[in-house]
């Protein structure tokens, strides 16, 4: 079973497989990119994500939308 | 020559704008504090601000109105600013300016906080990389110079990735060794974070804050400046009583309350500015989403929504104004249809003067209360209306010390907005109600306001008052004055009547739920309609409010028998 964004939990690590957005690219999460999710927001919403420096909140079904592997 | 300053949102550039240019224009933590383009003189020199993008490709409000500017009037060079400590991002828009042929240099912001900077940037992309540090964070000339340098030289850029984001990345990765951010830096945010963003400290910690402001605002250094400015304008009027012609004389006065109620309230809203500015200067607002987003996300609103929201407890009209940073266009209606729900500072003093004859120990509960009721009755009507969900992508900034220049520049530009309304309409409003009020239907000075214009205008809707207690005229006339700005209904209620007899207890409940949410004021839903582009939205939000007012009014008569 494909593995998406909103399945890893807090201080977990994956490597972007595949971005359904062109939007996502702009703010650098392309495939092969690794992201950490440092904290999920109260109610399961956002995501705060890190990647090359950069955090980013991410709301719940976008993160549904983006696929990653461990 | 025309030179534009192109970059990501948050990249620092409006800040080398404003050195650039001098000029005063406010500098945000937030992503798209800029909308419009602003246009500043730096010698002979024009340059032109655009609103931060993250693309040459339209995906918002922002990137459209920077596209069409950049195709329309190609400038004779580009200053593209970057943020280092987000290099790998930013670089993919310098890869698309560089498409565009327009000769241009790199101003890499933020170089402080990170080590290992890629020192041959310059040589990889072929244009002039300004580093700004902190020793020389200001070098207007240097940056100039480079630039035109490049233009004399007739040196523009070689495009070096043509292709999509996503391939523009891949060279990115290839080519660029990305510097890395100075650890303290991050640990720092990072201890924070945890703190501020956990799910319920955090939570605790945002409603103190808030708390703390509207406090200080509203309870603690509000009625203080109101008592100390409030002798003035009554000095005023006592020394206007010598002029003649009496109808001279009622335009003065007219004039001078309604200056007087503008200058009272101003300091009041001048602070909840500055501390709004404060917490989105520091770097607090995009926390202040993260918390909300659950929230919001019932009401089919995301976190970013509460921005605009806040700034509506100050004044609705730069409030609708900063919806602009949403991308989303539904998300952006519905955001504005929520503001006036926010209960902006000019009703203050009406809840406060209610208040204090409902129950004069109680008053603060009293205003809290009303601010509540209408948060929630806006709230009910926003998820009655709503389905799905609303996508949330936002940076989060480090944390950050707010700056005085920073802060000042915002503060001034949310407080003009206000103060441009003040000086039209609500000067005009006072002294046409002041004139209204003097005469008689034959056009006669009277010294007795029930004889006037404004008490025989005020019978006309006296009967669509009657259900909810309101059918007083000295209670009609402000209610009519305050659909041109709240802040006339205390002062045009005060002049009509300056002991306020005909609000007894058993009509102020009414009249106080009435007030709260009745429809915004005329320079609101002006500005609404230039926002929304229809003519049809202020009209319809108009209908909305009257019959949402009436009827909450109408029950509260009931509760109140």
């Amino acid at each position: 079973m494909k593995m998406t964004l909103d399945q890893l939990k807090p201080g977990q690590q994956a490597v972007i497989q595949r971005v359904p957005h062109p939007r996502l690219w702009m703010l650098g999460l392309s495939p092969g990119t690794r992201v950490e999710v440092i904290s999920i927001g109260p109610g399961g919403t956002p995501y705060h994500l890190y990647f090359y420096g950069c955090s980013l909140l991410m709301d719940r079904e976008t993160a549904t939308q983006i696929e990653v592997k461990l | 020559m025309n030179f534009v300053l192109v970059g990501n949102p948050n990249s620092g550039k409006t800040t080398v704008f404003n050195h650039l240019t001098r000029q005063r224009q406010h500098i945000g933590n937030f992503p798209g504090v800029t909308v419009e383009y602003k246009q500043g003189q730096c010698g002979n020199d024009r340059i032109i601000d655009l609103p931060g993008v993250y693309s040459l490709t339209p995906h918002s409000n922002e990137e459209e109105v920077a596209i069409q500017y950049l195709t329309t009037h190609p400038p004779d060079g580009i200053i593209n600013c970057v943020d280092v400590t987000n290099l790998r991002r930013s670089l993919i828009l310098t890869l698309s300016l560089m498409e565009l042929g327009i000769p241009m240099i790199l101003v890499a912001n933020m170089a402080e906080e990170c080590s290992r900077l890629p020192e041959n940037l310059e040589q990889i992309l072929g244009i002039p990389v300004f580093w700004v540090r902190k020793q020389n964070r200001w070098a207007p000339a240097v940056l100039l110079r480079l630039i035109r340098a490049q233009i004399q030289q007739h040196r523009p850029p070689l495009p070096l990735c043509r292709g999509s984001a996503e391939q523009k990345l891949y060279w990115i990765d290839r080519h660029i060794t990305l510097p890395t951010r100075k650890m303290s830096n991050r640990q720092r945010t990072q201890r924070l974070d945890r703190l501020l963003m956990h799910p319920l400290g955090g939570t605790a910690i945002l409603l103190a804050t808030m708390a703390l402001i509207f406090y200080l605002t509203f309870h603690f250094f509000g009625p203080w400046f109101i008592q100390f400015i409030d002798r003035y304008p009554q000095q005023l009027n006592a020394m206007a009583e010598e002029i003649e012609p009496p109808l001279l004389r009622t335009l003065t006065q007219g004039a001078i309350t309604g200056i007087g109620s503008i200058f009272c309230f101003l300091p009041t809203m001048l602070l909840l500015f500055f501390f709004l500015a404060i917490l989105e200067d520091c770097g607090y607002t995009v926390r202040i989403c993260y918390l909300c987003q659950h929230i919001m996300d019932r009401f089919g609103l995301s976190g970013k929504s509460i921005v605009p929201l806040l700034i509506g407890f100050g004044c609705s009209v730069p409030a609708v104004l900063s919806t602009r940073t949403l991308e989303d266009q539904t998300q952006r209606a519905k955001t504005i249809r929520l503001i006036p729900f926010f209960t902006c500072g000019a009703k203050l003093p009406v809840f406060g003067t209610i208040a204090s004859i409902l129950a004069p120990e109680h008053a603060f509960d009293i205003v809290l209360l009303a601010y509540l009721l209408s948060i929630i009755v806006g709230l009910i009507c926003s998820a009655l209306t709503t389905k799905g969900h609303a996508p949330l992508l936002l940076e989060l900034p480090p944390y950050r010390m707010p700056k005085f220049k920073n802060l000042w520049h915002r503060v001034m530009g949310q407080t003009k907005s206000f103060v441009q309304k003040a000086f039209t309409v609500l000067l005009i409003t006072a002294m046409v109600t002041a004139v209204l009020q003097k005469c008689t239907p034959q056009l006669n000075y009277t010294e007795d306001p029930s004889q006037s214009i404004l008490a025989y205008l005020a019978t006309f809707p006296a009967p669509f008052f009657r259900p909810i207690k309101l059918d007083h005229w000295i209670l009609i006339a402000p209610l009519i004055a305050g659909l041109f700005a709240k802040e006339s209904i205390v002062s045009v209620l005060r002049v009509l009547s300056p002991g306020l007899a005909p609000l007894t207890p058993e009509v102020a409940l009414p009249f106080l739920v009435f007030c709260a949410l009745y429809p915004p004021c005329s320079a609101t839903l002006t500005v609404i309609r230039k926002e929304t582009g229809s003519l049809w939205e202020p009209f319809r939000l108009f209908l909305f409010h009257t019959a949402l007012a009436y009827g909450c009014a109408l029950l509260a008569t009931f509760i109140r028998t």
